[in-house]
């Protein structure tokens, strides 16, 4: 597992990992302190990811939340995408104080 | 029932769809909607399939919300087995609420003249099914998250934008 640790006061983000908590049987353990966060459509190819664990500090507001994901992935500074909390849209000014599942929804494309 | 197929819609299901709405006596008018993939000519390329991706709890759950606006229900109808169109039999008690809808839309690899998107609206007259499909359609288009990397014959690809 990788970590990166943040300082900046911005910055809510504490570490983050791969997938590669593995339980005794050899399937994959969700760390109870990490949240899901998937990445949908052209933002797959900026963040080079369509998931990934990341142990953010709750509670954030999803627009600091925002900050923290373009503060590690700063290819997605500038693009426009919403954010979802366990499959919920949610405005910029909510507070989480927790989330299972956060995803980045670009534009959608259906059809 | 997920509205989610393995690459492009079989277009057996449209026969199927028209099949079952043709047993409902209820049902006045048909409108069917299907989606192909275009071999659009980018400056980068020309566009051999799409691959799409979802985020498929939210959009079903988008188009749950959607049908309640449109159709006041939510109930998306099954037709992957094509038993019932085998039957020429009107079907006296048909299951499925008014004005009945089907709508299927692929995941993964849809080729150049594949079927992404079905849509099928079946209603009591004309007009209702000529405005819900149409409105199914564009809800679809804007409110369940879905996306399509056009491949192009370049080996390169592009992100779908919807007009």
């Amino acid at each position: 597992m990788s970590y990166v640790c943040l300082t900046d006061d911005d910055i809510a983000l504490i570490s983050c990992g791969g997938t590669d908590f593995i339980d005794n049987r050899g399937a994959p353990l969700q760390d109870e302190r990490m949240t899901r966060v998937k990445y949908f459509g052209p933002l797959m190819e900026l963040t080079g990811t369509d998931e990934e664990q990341l142990e953010i500090a709750f509670p954030i507001t999803v627009a600091k939340l925002r900050v923290t994901l373009e503060h590690y992935h700063p290819a997605l500074a500038g693009e426009s995408f919403r954010i979802a909390v366990d499959a919920v849209m949610r405005d910029s000014d909510t507070t989480l104080s927790a989330a299972g599942e956060i995803a980045c929804l670009p534009a959608f494309a259906g059809g | 029932m997920s509205i989610f197929v393995d690459g492009g819609v079989d277009i057996q299901l449209v026969a199927n769809a028209v099949a079952e709405l043709n047993r409902d006596r209820r049902v006045g008018g048909q409108n069917l909607f299907v989606g192909q993939v275009r071999a659009d000519a980018h400056p980068e390329g020309v566009v051999t399939g799409i691959e799409f991706t979802a985020h498929k709890e939210m959009a079903d759950a988008a188009v749950s919300a959607f049908l309640k606006r449109i159709v006041g229900h939510d109930h998306v109808e099954p037709a992957e087995s094509a038993a019932a169109s085998l039957s020429d039999t009107p079907d006296e008690n048909p299951d499925g609420p008014l004005p009945r809808v089907f709508i299927r839309h692929g995941l993964g690899h849809v080729p150049v003249g594949g079927a992404p998107l079905f849509i099928a609206v079946g209603t009591e007259r004309r007009d209702e099914a000529f405005r819900i499909c149409r409105e199914i359609l564009e809800a679809l288009k804007s409110e369940a998250p879905i996306y399509g990397k056009e491949l192009l014959d370049s080996d390169g690809h592009k992100w779908k934008v919807n007009q």
